[in-house]
């Protein structure tokens, strides 16, 4: 079975964001780079269906700037068999526009199956994986928090939709899925691991190669939140006559309640 | 010069018209642009709301395939044919399945999660967060390009009735044929009385402080108080520890969720 898992680079939760001075970008300079939380759902699936079939290949995919190899060599680390990165010279930030590119590579590839996390925490967009089932004219379940083959290249998706509704839906290879959080616990790379992604297959392709147009959506204006300049207010009496006056705060000036 | 014609895709759930949906509508008719409602899942009863929101035209389809790419197959269609300059729409799961695979086949910009919405002459100017919200940008778009933007809940004022001048009411004459490499097999519903994290106007969530899962109950009874708006969340310490499941973390690696009164509890 061949798998394909796509992984993105993002900033690390933690880290401070600073805007460029062109306020065309974030200042990159101080960032600390991780693998997308959800990618790492998503290649940890790829990898545990590998070893209970004990047969498979699993390629890892991304698109970005040089940076990103050392996220796809954390993957070839985690136990990934090959990976490819569509080099681009910058930033780019439409979804359409890396899902399109993806589905260039992805064609040649002709996986079984294709995982990617639910959403890139940088951007919030959650299109890519869906943007891209459509390029290539596949099924795909969105959101699945369990991913269980029944026979004849039938799998099903469980998944919690809003307002706890729980849906199951079975889905037939080739297709794509995308995880979310609780579907798996990621494993850590081992050392022995590490040093073999090193040697491991790590295409790099040009993608101002590919015919692929601008794109369509390029951020502008970026500007950090505005201060909070309301002073906090911390109440003070009995807890009777707290709970009196937060009821009336909510109430009366705020109107929340 | 002629109102700029906007699509607007109102999700239902149990029939109803969603808040967040109606909201939509009624900011689309405050803006003066005309406002075409898309209604799938939907009774003709239910439009009622729909018309007061501020819909201009409304097109219905009793039922919804929950198959997104058949879906956008024909939603692909039908907006060729309407030609809206902007399909606007929730940044609900279903919606997120939906919409980036609609963009791809009708060859328009695609955006979700956007704060706020607003016509210039020629473009359409779209905030977002970015790095949950640890920043902020802005995308212009151009009108011609007619994109499809999923809103934030929230983000807009609530809505209105307005003065109801629905000219029609459309029922689509659509027949879903369902694929065979996909089934939905079950839906169940056992907490259909909560209200989603990313839709309550009120949360309470819970975090390590709280000491241990039992006392997640006495946000149960908070909840309970302040009535039915409210929904529970959890920090990722919690959800990662166990004590709640994934679904109800909010944050960065959870849910975006924008209520009007936040209620954090053990969260330092």
């Amino acid at each position: 079975m061949k798998i394909l898992v796509c992984l993105k680079q993002v900033p690390d939760t933690g880290t401070r964001i600073q805007i460029s001075k062109e306020k065309d970008n974030i200042d990159e300079s101080g960032i600390e780079w991780i693998l997308n939380p959800y990618d790492e759902y998503a290649l940890e699936e790829a990898l545990q269906i590998k070893e209970r079939k004990n047969t498979g290949k699993i390629t890892v995919v991304s698109v970005g700037p040089n940076r990103v190899e050392k996220t796809l060599r954390t993957g070839l680390a985690m136990g990934a068999d090959r990976a490819f990165l569509l080099e681009t010279k910058k930033k780019i930030r439409d979804p359409s526009w890396t899902a399109e590119i993806l589905a260039q590579i992805i064609k040649k590839e002709n996986p079984d199956l294709i995982i990617t996390g639910q959403v890139g925490i940088d951007e919030n967009h959650s299109a890519t994986g869906p943007m891209l089932a459509e390029h290539l004219n596949l099924p795909h379940v969105g959101f699945v928090k369990n991913f269980k083959e029944l026979k004849q290249g039938n799998w099903l998706c469980t998944r919690q939709m809003e307002a706890g509704l729980t849906e199951e839906i079975t889905i037939r290879l080739p297709a794509l899925i995308t995880v979310t959080k609780g579907i798996n616990k990621p494993r850590y790379p081992s050392l022995p691991g590490i040093m073999k992604a090193k040697k491991k297959r790590l295409e790099k392709i040009d993608a101002s190669e590919l015919s692929i147009d601008t794109p369509a959506i390029t951020f502008h204006s970026y500007s950090l939140p505005k201060e909070n300049t309301t002073e906090p207010k911390i109440l003070e009496g009995s807890v009777e006559e707290q709970v009196k006056e937060l009821i009336h705060l909510l109430k009366e000036k705020e109107k929340v309640i | 010069m002629s109102p700029v014609k906007v699509l607007v895709s109102v999700d239902f759930s149990n029939h109803q018209a969603k808040n967040s949906s109606l909201d939509l509508l009624s900011f689309a008719y405050r803006q003066q642009w005309e406002v075409n409602a898309l209604c799938l899942g939907a009774h003709k009863e239910a439009l009622e709301k729909v018309k007061k929101a501020g819909a201009h035209q409304i097109f219905f389809h009793p039922k919804k395939t929950s198959n997104p790419q058949v879906l956008a197959s024909f939603l692909s269609d039908f907006i060729t044919q309407e030609k809206p300059m902007l399909i606007l729409a929730s940044s609900s799961q279903y919606n997120i399945e939906l919409f980036p695979r609609l963009a791809i086949r009708l060859k328009k910009p695609f955006l979700s999660d956007g704060l706020s919405i607003k016509q210039t002459e020629k473009k359409w100017s779209i905030e977002k967060n970015l790095y949950a919200g640890k920043c902020q940008a802005l995308v212009d778009i151009d009108i011609e390009k007619a994109p499809l933007v999923l809103m934030r809940t929230h983000q807009v004022e609530s809505h209105e009735t307005h003065l109801s001048d629905c000219k029609s009411i459309t029922e689509l004459n659509w027949n879903f044929t369902e694929k065979e490499n996909y089934s939905l097999e079950i839906k169940q519903n056992q907490e259909s009385r909560k209200l989603d994290l990313t839709e309550a106007p009120i949360i309470i969530s819970g975090g390590r402080g709280l000491q241990n899962p039992e006392n997640f109950k006495l946000l149960e009874e908070l909840a309970e108080a302040l009535g039915p708006q409210v929904a529970i969340g959890a920090s990722r310490a919690v959800t990662d520890a166990g004590w709640c499941p994934h679904s109800m973390q909010v944050g960065q690696t959870g849910k975006t969720v924008s209520p009007q009164l936040y209620i954090a509890v053990g969260i330092s």
